[in-house]
């Protein structure tokens, strides 16, 4: 039940007539002709109760990216209901206007918009509808929330989206490279075909010359079918806001557009999201289907505050990779972090695979390290420097075991782990 | 289909057209209601206000020509030479009183405000007759203490006086009832009762003193404009008001400062309608509170995230050494940084030490050797202002190393 400004009007009123009148009569007579009204008011509201509600809400929608929550009220009783609804989400589901004036005639339904703008990634649920079904008299209102389930899931944004075609650009340069019949690093053999004028003469297939008695070459091209294995470190480190941001969302940047690019050069990618347990898996999705589902895997991650479980990660990588790949970890390098946890393992990672470690780290660190005004600022730039020193050391002593590092800040990481995978597709090193 | 009717989007009409119907919720700004409230229960306390002074001054007033009023008796007497004077303040009333020559004056005494009891013993020793309306027991006490207040009943018609009082007896019967009055003592013979009930108790007594008496009039309705002129009632008036040379008609103004001698609680002092109408508005305002108070739904939960900003360590140390006040730790890691940098941008191993460094970076910029090596391995700054200008000489340093 709600009362309305109708209401407190109509009793306000009530003191001119008490006021002015002698004795507690009228006081009495007002108040059972207040109190009849808004029985009567009462009675005669729609119920909310047996209101039919239902949600309708996009199953999918990209960070930042608008979207719309429909709100289908269903009115079967016999009268006509007026008054409020409201369409309630969290916060950070970004609903903007989730009041909606009711007007719905019996036996009828009406529909309601809620504009959404999510401003966090990962499941946003619905909250409670509630309605408020005024009397006729507009007195007084009967009140009801409901849970009407819905669920949004706001999916990573893929900002680094726009890269992808140059780095495709370059990816068709390495493949077309193969047009040249020079066996390279990184090739394996495609197809032999017959010599046309300008062709190497090294690349002549002597043996097939000889039995088709025509000159043959052989051609080559990169290595295909490759595995990439992505390791989302999703631990205390991957908790820290660079900018807005945690680290954890740059490197789903990072690691949807490594995914793009090398499905598209013909390589399976697999994922695996990890703190202490294994909390998403990605495995043998390939083709359109793979971004679709990495992108649902990735969407209700969250960085939790434990501790990252490194041998675990050896393990997980142990059984889920039975020959050589390329392994991506996706953690942030902060060097004691690092030394207690990654360290120790990464030998019986190196051992088979190709290790690359693409890490997050913060403009701020930087701006930090220039800046000079007074003592406070320089003690901050030391402060800055050390850990700078600390991670370059790290990053040299990682580059001996033979593990490449990829470094930058959230917009520059993405375009830089391409380019290294570019890079390591090229020197055939996968 | 169940629901036999089309749907239709609530924010209907003309979204496509870019004329959206502005909403009725938005359109009333909030905030507005309770104000145009508050307003409103301003004027009617205002208007209540104004209307009760209004009653106040016409109820036995001798200038009011209403039902309740007292014109009636006050112009009549003006005819038979008794000269009626209205006061509001007990000062006035004292000063019409000295005013009103050998003859002596009557002072009427209406119950309008309650009086203190310094205006009492003030009125009781001025030395006129007091004819009292209505009093209450304080009143009674200080100015004729011979009576008590006894109980209110209804008025009764055509009472006949049944006493000796010249007065009573000349007019007959009159209108009886009204609030009693009754002797302490039943045996004292200066008090005289008229127009009393079988069950004892009378609106009019009369208490003789030495030189003044006290006649205290129990039923108001003798002296008002609508009932003056029933049965003996005039007759009363006019021989009970106009018993000396002038009358003083005094009105106690409840404004008057001279009344607060003695706290009076302020309730005496509103007018029980604009008690009910307070009430009433308090009810409102509770209603008012309910309203504005009631949320349409709970407050929605929301499962915040962690916020660590990912500098927060640097930060921290950075902290720790300026609590710490660690100079020689910081600059030794400002050298080393710049040391680092330095060699990288000369193509000098930095394993080659430090040494080679700095000739590399003295020959590189032509400064003096030992200089260079002074930024590098002088002792560490002594204060945090020295801190400062050595983080700047090695910023220079390897600014001029960039351009060179």
């Amino acid at each position: 039940m709600a009362v309305t400004g109708r209401l407190v009007l109509l009793v306000a009123l009530g003191a001119v007539p008490i006021g002015l009148l002698p004795g507690w009569a009228p006081a009495l007579t007002w108040a059972v002709l207040v109190l009849l009204a808004v029985v009567v008011d009462l009675a005669l509201a729609a119920s909310p109760k047996r209101l039919g509600l239902a949600r309708d809400v996009p199953s999918g929608v990209r960070l930042g990216e608008p979207a719309t929550s429909a709100l289908v009220v269903t009115n079967p009783g016999p009268r006509r209901l007026r008054g409020l609804v409201r369409d309630a989400w969290g916060p950070s589901a970004g609903p903007s206007g989730d009041r909606h004036r009711l007007d719905v005639p019996a036996g009828e339904r009406r529909r309601f918009l809620t504009p959404l703008l999510p401003t966090r990634r990962g499941d946003r649920e619905g909250d409670r509808v509630t309605v408020r079904a005024l009397g006729p008299l507009g007195l007084v209102a009967r009140q009801r929330s409901r849970e009407v389930p819905a669920s949004l899931r706001v999916l990573p944004h893929f900002r680094s989206r726009r890269h992808l075609p140059s780095r495709l650009a370059r990816l068709r340069d390495l493949e077309g490279r193969s047009a040249t019949q020079v066996r390279g690093q990184g090739t394996e053999f495609d197809s032999l075909r017959d010599y046309v004028e300008g062709d190497d003469v090294r690349s002549i297939d002597w043996r097939a010359t000889a039995r088709r008695q025509e000159l043959v070459v052989r051609t080559w091209r990169p290595e295909r079918d490759r595995r990439v294995l992505l390791v989302l470190d999703t631990s205390r480190t991957a908790a820290g806001r660079v900018g807005d941001a945690p680290r954890l969302d740059a490197a789903m940047d990072a690691a949807l557009l490594l995914a793009a690019l090398a499905s598209r050069a013909g390589d399976r990618v697999d994922l695996v999201a990890v703190d202490r347990r294994v909390r998403a898996r990605v495995q043998k999705t390939t083709g359109a289907a793979l971004l679709p589902a990495l992108v649902q895997a990735m969407a209700p991650l969250e960085a939790r505050l434990v501790e990252a479980d490194w041998t675990l990660v050896a393990r997980t990588v142990r059984t889920a990779l039975t020959r050589r790949a390329l392994v991506v970890l996706l953690t942030p390098l902060e060097p004691a972090a690092v030394e207690e946890g990654l360290l120790p393992v990464l030998g019986q990672l190196t051992g088979r695979h190709q290790v690359v470690v693409a890490s997050v780290t913060d403009p701020r660190v930087e701006e930090m390290r220039a800046r000079r005004g007074d003592a406070v600022e320089v003690y901050d730039a030391a402060a800055a420097e050390r850990v700078l020193l600390e991670t370059d050391r790290l990053v040299e002593r990682l580059g001996r075991t033979g593990v490449h590092v990829v470094r930058g800040t959230p917009e520059e990481l993405p375009p830089r782990l391409a380019d290294a995978y570019l890079a390591l597709k090229a020197a055939g090193r996968l | 289909m169940s629901a036999p009717a089309a749907v239709r989007p609530a924010s209907a009409g003309g979204a496509g057209h870019g004329e959206t119907a502005p909403d009725p919720a938005r359109r009333r700004r909030p905030g507005r209601g309770p104000l145009a409230l508050a307003g409103l229960a301003v004027l009617v306390l205002v208007a209540l206000a104004l209307a009760s002074r209004g009653t106040g001054q016409g109820d036995l007033d001798p200038t009011s020509p209403a039902p309740e009023g007292g014109r009636a008796v006050a112009q009549v007497l003006e005819d038979l030479g008794v000269p009626v004077t209205r006061t509001t303040s007990t000062e006035a009333t004292l000063e019409a009183v000295r005013a009103a020559g050998p003859g002596g004056a009557a002072v009427l005494v209406v119950p309008t405000a309650p009086l203190g009891r310094a205006q009492l013993e003030d009125l009781a020793g001025s030395g006129a007759d007091l004819v009292l309306l209505a009093p209450p027991a304080d009143d009674l006490e200080v100015l004729a203490p011979a009576l008590r207040t006894a109980e209110e009943i209804e008025a009764a018609p055509a009472v006949p006086p049944q006493c000796d009082v010249p007065a009573a007896r000349a007019a007959g019967p009159a209108t009886g009832g009204g609030a009693l009055v009754e002797p302490r003592d039943d045996e004292d013979p200066s008090v005289s009762l008229c127009y009393g009930l079988p069950f004892g108790g009378a609106p009019y007594a009369v208490v003789d003193g030495d030189g003044s008496r006290v006649v205290v009039l129990g039923q108001p309705e003798v002296l008002t404009n609508e009932a003056v002129a029933d049965e003996g009632n005039a007759a009363l008036a006019l021989r009970t008001l106009g018993a000396r040379d002038a009358l003083v008609w005094y009105l106690p103004d409840p404004l008057d400062p001279a009344l607060s001698d003695e706290p009076l609680p302020l309730s005496a002092l509103v007018p029980p309608g604009l008690v009910r109408a307070a009430q009433v508005l308090v009810v409102a305002a509770l209603l008012l509170l309910l309203w504005r108070g009631r949320r349409l739904g709970r407050l929605v939960p929301e499962q915040l995230p962690v916020v660590v900003r990912a500098s927060e360590a640097v930060e921290g140390r950075g902290r720790l050494y300026r609590a710490a006040g660690d100079r020689a730790h910081a600059a030794a890691v400002l050298r080393s940084a710049s040391l680092g940098r330095l060699a990288g941008r000369l193509g000098v191993p930095v394993s080659a030490g430090t040494t080679a460094v700095v000739d590399a970076t003295a020959s590189a910029t032509g400064r003096p050797a030992a200089e260079v090596d002074a930024l590098y391995r002088s002792p560490a700054p002594r204060d945090d202002a020295a801190l400062v200008v050595l983080a700047d000489a090695l910023d220079s340093l390897e600014k001029e190393v960039r351009s060179s």
